[in-house]
């Protein structure tokens, strides 16, 4: 991506490999995930009670979802993953509320969540029905198929990484744009303040941050969850 | 012959103006084509309307509910039309191709190219006006159902927008980074594979409008059984995935022609 829009390099490791924004922030909401889950698994009492219901309620709410989706007996394998992929995404797309670049923003984030999903994929498919079974599969219904089928495999991660990524980084563009476009519109009018930028872009931000990231992180975890339960099938 | 003499005298007016003339003017015209855009939500949000004021006549005790549903799933369509209207401005009045150092007849081309990029936009938002005119229609059908399908139709209209998506990220990789302004080569084959990079994104019509008729027929069928919520939705989003295969075709071949062009190696 262009220097304009592109994550801000912050240094550089021995061997080249470039630390930019994504990864700090990716760094950040690790610390800030891992912090919350040991503060909030310290003292398990037998009735909860404060911040253990609330603790309890999202775990109920991420084995239900993923029994509902995926069916109940693959509730046990995937449900930890899962929620952990919607919860860090949540954290990841809401980072552009607290001033940070959303890592999801970064295609290299996307894909890598994508790759992960596409393994999960072939990965059970084939331990649930076996290497042969599962690669004669693609050859369904009639063996021409065969390089159809492969495509759509393959789309799959394209799909899912791109989706991810363009609702992204579109939010940010068109968010710095628009706070671009007050300021010069305050500087026009003459006025020395901002004060533009103070109540237009709090809407916009809850339509692209908020509601496109949570959306779109639901999707993706879904998404996920659907593709790897239709493949063990 | 005569026509060959032809491009080669407009292509000779064209790189007489200005650079920055040139510039300015593609970039009028690739705002025009982003607007076309527009013709979907329009069509889309019509739909929903329709099926809004039927839901209303055939039960008014939920009419409030069908009423807010059938506005939830318009303003979702609406989001094609604004992204239109978001690269139109920018064109307009932010325009970053003006200052970009490179080839002056590539650059001018990529502003029309991802005008023409946004055109794919007209899918989703025909789609997803049919998903929320079946939102409101399951509402009044069954008012008990409307948590589960409200559900459904905004997870099917989220996919749904995925090639409106891929438009946008080709615009403004158009716009902001594209590779072949910088690249060494015969002009003509850049800017030619520039317009060909957005003219492939309008296949975005095709998934849009397809993967919306899924959303709205599973918010129909979760709005007269929401007991099988999930396998509803396991098969639409299936049957989504599979519509979506063109929609990446187009972006792969797009993304190959900026990224990895085989055509200029072959002067």
């Amino acid at each position: 991506m262009d220097s304009g829009f592109g994550p801000k390099i912050i240094f550089e490791l021995p061997g080249g490999i470039l630390i930019t924004e994504t990864v700090t922030t990716t760094w950040i909401i690790m610390g800030v995930l891992i912090l919350f889950a040991f503060i909030a698994t310290r003292k398990f009492e037998k009735l909860p009670k404060g911040l253990q219901n609330v603790v309890e309620l999202i775990v109920d709410l991420i084995y239900g979802l993923t029994g509902q989706t995926m069916g109940e007996d693959k509730k046990k394998t995937f449900a930890p993953y899962m929620g952990t992929l919607m919860i860090f995404l949540i954290f990841a797309n809401l980072a552009g509320l607290f001033g940070f670049r959303p890592p999801t923003a970064d295609v290299n984030t996307t894909v890598a969540l994508a790759l992960i999903t596409f393994f999960m994929i072939h990965f059970f498919g084939m331990k649930r029905k076996g290497v042969g079974k599962y690669l004669k599969g693609f050859l369904e219904p009639l063996f021409v198929m065969l390089p159809i089928n492969v495509i759509g495999e393959l789309a799959t991660p394209i799909s899912l990484s791109f989706r991810l990524f363009g609702n992204m980084v579109g939010g940010l563009i068109i968010m710095n744009l628009l706070y671009g476009a007050l300021g010069s519109l305050s500087a026009k009018l003459g006025i020395g303040i901002p004060i533009f930028m103070a109540a237009i872009p709090a809407p916009l931000h809850i339509y692209f941050d908020v509601f496109a990231g949570v959306l779109q992180s639901f999707i993706f975890t879904m998404l996920t969850m659907v593709f790897v339960s239709l493949a063990m099938d | 012959m005569e026509n060959a003499n032809f491009i080669e005298t407009f292509l000779t007016w064209l790189m007489s103006f200005d650079k920055k003339a040139l510039i300015l003017a593609a970039s009028a015209i690739g705002a025009g084509f982003s607007m076309i855009a527009g013709i979907g939500p329009g069509i889309g949000q019509g739909y929903a309307a329709g099926k809004g004021a039927e839901a209303m006549g055939v039960n008014q005790k939920s009419g409030k509910q069908a009423t807010m549903i059938m506005l939830l799933g318009a303003g979702i369509a609406e989001t094609s039309g604004i992204l239109a209207l978001v690269i139109a401005l920018i064109l307009l009045f932010g325009n970053p191709l003006v200052n970009q150092e490179g080839n002056a007849l590539v650059i001018a081309v990529s502003a029309i190219a991802a005008g023409i990029s946004m055109i794919g936009g007209m899918g989703p938002g025909i789609g997803q006006g049919y998903a929320a005119g079946k939102g409101a229609e399951a509402v009044s059908i069954n008012p008990d159902g409307s948590r589960p399908s409200t559900l459904v139709m905004l997870l099917g209209s989220a996919v749904a927008q995925t090639s409106g998506i891929f438009s946008l990220v080709i615009a403004l990789l158009l716009m902001y980074a594209n590779p072949l302004v910088t690249t060494k080569g015969a002009a003509i084959i850049l800017a030619a594979s520039t317009l060909g990079a957005g003219i492939a994104m309008i296949a975005g019509i095709g998934p849009g409008v397809g993967q919306g008729y899924a959303a709205g027929k599973g918010t129909e069928a979760t709005g007269k059984r929401p007991q099988y919520q999930s396998s509803i939705i396991r098969t639409m989003i299936l049957g989504q995935a599979v519509a979506q295969t063109t929609g990446i075709y187009a972006l792969v071949i797009a993304l190959v022609l900026m990224f990895a062009n085989p055509l200029i190696g072959l002067l």
